[in-house]
């Protein structure tokens, strides 16, 4: 079955929008826990982070894994 | 990197043996549980699921000790293993009864390209063409691999979903996709097809 219209303009997006250097799945994992820190201490996040955001904007699995990351982490002070 | 000297205290302790690892165990485990409740309450889950995998996890968490850097607290980075972990397992359940219809496995990327009519306005005919190069490429220059994974995309299922459909995995699905966009991409340009024209052409 062809695709639909709607799927044809998502596609060109994610084709107009990939870029080289774009960090995968695993990469992005090894970062997220600096990353979770930045957050929740309201830094802005820095060019070496860039990369991460954007994975995490793009990546819904990665970005779900960060939000139950987020909510485990906030609490952890009482502890 | 330095290291909080709280890190650098977790890491000691675990290090240890006897009673001051013994401690420093249980005191990791009961916040790994409180991080996985704190999480995944109300979403199915229950006390025994959060400590076997918090139990699962401070294993993994010793066996990993020479990779943490110091770039965030020990304790975070810690949460994000067993939070990564609790993630995996929950898909794993998730998915074990569920058939995936959304991607059959002959299904792969198609493109209809419109007849073409003879009064058409400038822009529908760039549009054909960009179509016509996007089936030929796609037919051509893509594996079936990655067509099956960019289909995937464009049906709405997550990396994770394409990976437990094609006995892969996240990242692995992840590569697929982005070196099909790439792929794609280059050949485009070649034809003088930049991202802000095809962007423009279909937006
Ligand atoms: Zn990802």
């Amino acid at each position: 079955m062809p695709i639909t219209d709607e799927q044809i303009k998502a596609l060109v997006n994610m084709i107009a929008s990939v870029q080289p250097d774009e960090l995968d799945c695993d990469a992005c994992s090894q970062h997220i826990a600096e990353f979770a820190e930045t957050q929740l201490l309201g830094k802005t996040v820095d060019e070496s982070q860039q990369a991460i955001q954007t994975h995490l904007e793009n990546c819904h699995c990665c970005q779900a894994e960060f939000n139950d990351l987020l909510a485990a982490l906030k609490g952890i002070e009482e502890e | 990197m330095a290291m909080e000297s709280d890190s650098e205290n977790w890491i000691a302790d675990l290090r240890a043996t006897g009673e001051q690892q013994a401690e420093a165990l249980a005191k990791l485990n009961k916040i790994l549980v409180g991080g996985l409740r704190r999480s995944f309450q109300g979403k199915g889950v229950d006390q025994a699921f959060c400590e076997d995998i918090a139990q699962e996890s401070v294993l993994k968490i010793l066996e990993k000790l020479d990779q943490f850097e110091g770039r965030s607290r020990f304790t975070t980075w810690a949460m994000s293993i067993a939070i990564r972990r609790a993630v995996s397992e929950l898909r794993k359940k998730r998915y074990q009864n569920v058939s995936l219809n959304q991607l059959s496995d002959g299904e792969q990327l198609e493109i209809d390209v419109p007849d073409q009519s003879a009064e058409q306005p400038e822009q529908a005919e760039e549009r054909r063409n960009v179509l016509l190069k996007l089936k030929e490429l796609i037919e051509g220059k893509l594996s079936h691999k990655q067509r099956v994974a960019l289909q995937g995309g464009l049906n709405g299922m997550t990396v994770d979903e394409v990976a437990l459909h094609t006995g892969s995995n996240r990242n692995a699905v992840y590569k697929l996709i982005h070196d099909a966009r790439q792929k794609l991409k280059r050949e485009l340009e070649k034809d003088g097809y930049d991202a802000p024209t095809i962007q423009s052409l279909f937006s």
